[in-house]
């Protein structure tokens, strides 16, 4: 006799215990402390900030913890936690000509005022596995002796950040020879805020700007690259990507004068691309913008690239390819949404599968009469 | 200060803050004003998966109070593992009673189903709703499919409709089947079988719907005219078994088709677990004990 | 504000913000989803002689309205008749709702009965977004929803949230009134939605509700 499946409660209570213990691993080996992730596995902690949009590195080590290292999934529990946060202050617009650098780079001059910094970048390693890394465990001893995040004696090419005197943008270089576009006046209207009000379309650059920088960075990558092989080209030069701290000021109601609470780390990334004809019968370069929580390059550069393409409506170019279409690029960039819905996939469909048959059948039957 | 046993004092009543709640009560409040109309509200991520029912969960969060008696099922039955947990996220932040018993239950979550019990004046259906905008599959664009519910433009609809029947003597839609709201919007019943739209029409109980991925809530309130699209030459029609449930005999409801054994025997049973074993009781109790029921009613 | 606030002029708040809230929602929900229906909402907030401060709220289901769905997000007009009271200070500290002056911009809008002569200055919404329409809350002299078989009524209700009809009357309503409530219903989906509000009772007419003219008995 068939007897229907009970215990679902059961099965998620055993669920839970199996994770916790695939989650830990083997304890005959030291846990990881989440100090160890924010501190070794930095890069991944920038990463869950941007998409979780909650700047806070030691949530987001735990985050990364608690998902086994799966950063889509440390991603979604940061957003989770986001929600049940309070608001309880805006932020004033960082100033990101006074950033404290540590990497300044453009590809559009061979020097420029502020200079290039290369700074901490795997661009010019050669991928090749380091044992050392495996063997002790540990970085190399001279890289120790090197100096500290804080030391002010070090040479000037080894201190990680420059003083913040102030590094104009190549935007603003280009823009003073007028050879880079305006951009439209800055409506004075309060900023537009995704995280609390739903997308709707056709949304405004500010709007798509806040959907590019927590979108998923695979999606935007690819994106971004099929804009360079020709989906939507838009001759992208980079003009400049600068990556270090700025400060994170608010202008508390009571007091009326802006307080400074804290840093940020912060990656932009400005394209430069072709040329257009503006409003006042001058040709100038456009651009696109990109701005990421942490050290992010890749993701930023990506932003920049689907940023001007989506602009196609400011320089009357039409939307052929997918990283040029608004809707397409802004409902999917979203790996929260994304990995959730595709994951809804697992959940029963029984009943509509069976309606499916059902039909199926019926279609058959009267076929064969 | 609320103080309730088995509530998790980490979060607030029902988890949601208060100016998120009040957000999507106003758009809840649009949606019945506007019957079958999307409206747009700020969904947030909830700590389950988009996909999941993060919008039937917010808005069962926006209306549920302490002395609500929940239920909360996934295709018609409420131990499945996502009614599961849906269930039990609810017994923790907002310390509720539940019910798997549909008459009890002063609000129903559902995924995929409507319970077979008829609804009640009174109770409030929440449906977990993935893709909630009915012609999304024929114009993918939002822009374009707004304007054309502002134009009431649903000739693509009855065109989509018409081609399966020239094609396949049929309809081709066996569920999310759409229907004409208050003869004004063409809505999305979200993915029910076709077999429950003619309960969503004229329901005493107030219907709420909620795409939490999409950000968008829609409802119907009480006693609401729901006419599933259809053809003069082609009348609608839902889904009919030759069998019957194996565990209740009922012939009335939707049945699941179960295979039990590496030949392809198959059986049927209710897809609405409350509804079956209410009437596997019946049938236990002896017989004499049913004909005193009956002549006492 | 410019103003020093006189807390005697302070209305109390919810006792439980949250649960509260959730109460008085569900209510305004139910009354909205089955218009006509006269609902009380004195068992969550106290009206006429109730306050415990002895401060009379002489609306207390507006106010209850305004504490469970205003807030910084929600733009608020207010009639002349309901700026001389105490409403809008109350609406200011309670709802921290910023207050406007034309009607259009507003999401939610507080008068009097008989200051309803045209629907022309309030936002009914767009084709595309009926959604955007404002909510008038209209406090009333007299509100009640009749037995089917009353004989005199001031308006008979039909659609969506009505089995099949509905008898309600409200008191001093002008012809010219019931007139604007039809033409209303006629713009639909488009359209305003109305909380009628009578001391504790709250009554709601949806622009999905139909409504035809009662007939006249002494009412």
């Amino acid at each position: 006799m068939y007897v229907a499946v009970k215990g679902g409660e059961k099965a998620i209570d055993a669920a839970h215990e199996l994770l916790a213990k695939k989650r830990r691993g083997d304890r005959s080996l030291e846990a990881l402390d989440t100090r160890q992730i924010e501190q070794q596995l930095k890069l991944s902690v920038d990463r869950v900030m941007a998409e979780g949009s909650l700047y806070d590195p030691p949530l987001a080590a735990l985050a990364i913890k608690q998902a086994q290292g799966d950063l889509v999934e440390a991603v979604f529990l940061i957003r989770a936690y986001r929600s049940t946060l309070p608001r309880l202050a805006t932020g004033v617009p960082v100033d990101i000509t006074g950033m404290r650098l540590e990497r300044r780079i453009s590809a559009t001059f061979k020097d420029l005022p502020g200079g290039q910094l290369l700074g901490p970048t795997y661009d010019y390693t050669h991928r090749l596995l380091d044992f050392r890394l495996m063997a002790d465990g540990d970085v190399t001893e001279d890289a120790q002796d090197k100096p500290s995040a804080t030391d002010e004696t070090a040479p000037e090419t080894q201190r990680p950040y420059s003083p913040a005197e102030g590094t104009p943008s190549v935007a603003s270089l280009l823009r003073q020879q007028d050879l880079m576009e305006t951009l439209a006046g800055e409506s004075n209207s309060p900023a537009p805020d995704l995280s609390r009000d739903p997308l709707e379309y056709p949304t405004d650059r500010r709007t798509r700007l806040q959907a590019l920088a927590r979108g998923d960075e695979g999606f935007l990558l690819a994106l971004g690259y099929s804009t360079q092989r020709g989906y939507g080209r838009n001759h992208p030069f980079a003009g400049e990507i600068r990556q270090g701290l700025v400060s994170l000021c608010i202008v508390p109601e009571e007091l009326g004068f802006e307080i400074d609470i804290g840093d940020l780390e912060l990656t932009e990334c400005c394209m430069v691309n072709q040329f257009s004809v503006q409003a006042d019968g001058k040709a100038r370069l456009s651009s696109g913008y990109g701005l990421v929580f942490g050290n992010n390059e890749r993701k930023a550069m990506a932003m920049a690239l689907v940023d001007r393409s989506l602009r196609i409506g400011e320089f009357d170019e039409s939307a052929d390819s997918p990283a040029q279409q608004e809707e397409f690029v802004l409902s999917h960039c979203d790996n929260v949404e994304a990995s959730g819905f595709v994951s809804h996939l697992k959940l029963p469909h029984y009943v509509d599968f069976q309606s499916e048959l059902e039909l199926l059948r019926r279609l058959r039957k009267e076929n064969q009469e | 200060m609320t103080d309730r046993p088995g509530q998790d004092e980490a979060y607030n009543f029902a988890y949601l803050d208060e100016q998120t709640k009040r957000m999507i009560r106003r758009a809840i409040l649009k949606g019945i004003a506007i019957p079958g109309c999307q409206i747009p509200f700020g969904g947030r991520e909830m700590p389950l998966p988009y996909g999941w029912g993060t919008g039937g969960i917010q808005v069962t969060a926006s209306i549920l109070g302490p002395d609500d008696c929940l239920k909360v099922i996934d295709q018609g039955a409420d131990d499945t593992t996502n009614a599961v947990s849906i269930r039990r996220f609810f017994e923790r932040t907002a310390g509720i009673r539940s019910t798997l018993i549909t008459e009890e239950a002063d609000v129903i979550q559902t995924r995929h189903r409507i319970p077979e019990t008829p609804l009640k004046a009174g109770q409030t259906l929440v449906y977990q709703v993935p893709i909630p905008e009915p012609l999304r599959f024929i114009e993918p664009s939002e822009t374009a499919t707004r304007r054309m519910h502002a134009l009431e433009d649903y000739g693509v609809m009855h065109l989509k409709l018409y081609e399966d029947i020239a094609r396949y003597g049929h309809v081709s839609t066996a569920y999310a089947y759409p229907v004409m709201v208050n003869q004004r919007y063409v809505m999305d019943p979200s993915p029910i079988p076709k077999f429950d739209n003619p309960k969503l029409h004229m329901s005493p109980a107030l219907q709420l719907f909620g795409a939490g991925r999409e950000k968008r809530l829609y409802a119907l309130p009480p006693y609401t005219r729901v006419e599933s699209l259809d053809f003069e030459d082609f009348p609608f029609e839902v889904q009919k078994w030759d069998e019957q449930c194996a565990l209740c005999g009922a012939t009335d409801s939707f049945l699941d088709e179960v295979i039990t054994d590496d030949e392809g025997s198959r059986l049927f049973v209710c897809s609405d677990t409350d509804y079956c074993q209410k009437r596997q009781k019946r049938l236990t109790q002896s017989s004499s004990e049913v004909r005193k029921e009956e002549l006492a009613s | 504000m410019s103003k020093a606030l006189n807390t005697r002029q302070l209305w109390r708040p919810f006792n439980d913000p949250v649960l509260d809230a959730q109460a008085a929602f569900r209510q305004i929900m139910r009354a909205l989803a089955e218009p006509g229906n006269l609902t009380d909402l004195s068992g969550i907030y106290p009206g006429k002689d109730q306050l415990s401060s002895g401060m009379l709220n002489p609306l207390s289901a507006a106010f209850v309205v305004a504490l469970t769905l205003l807030d910084q997000d929600t733009p608020v007009w207010l009639s002349p008749v309901m700026s001389q009271g105490e409403l809008a200070t109350n609406l200011r500290f309670h709802c921290d709702a910023p207050i406007v002056d034309a009607p259009k911009a507003a999401s939610f809008a507080f008068l009097s009965l008989e200051e309803l002569e045209s629907l022309e200055p309030f936002n009914p919404g767009s084709e595309t977004h009926p959604y955007q329409s404002g909510t008038l809350i209209v406090e009333v002299p007299g509100l009640a929803s009749l037995p089917s078989q009353a004989s005199s009524y001031g308006m008979i209700l039909s659609g969506p949230g009505i089995a099949d009809s509905r008898k309600i009357a409200i008191d001093s309503i002008k012809p010219q009134q019931i007139h604007l409530l039809q033409q209303n219903h006629e713009r639909f989906p488009l359209g305003c939605d109305f909380l009628f509000t009578c001391g504790s009772a709250l009554m709601a007419i949806s622009r999905s509700t139909d409504l035809q003219a009662g007939e006249q008995g002494e009412n």
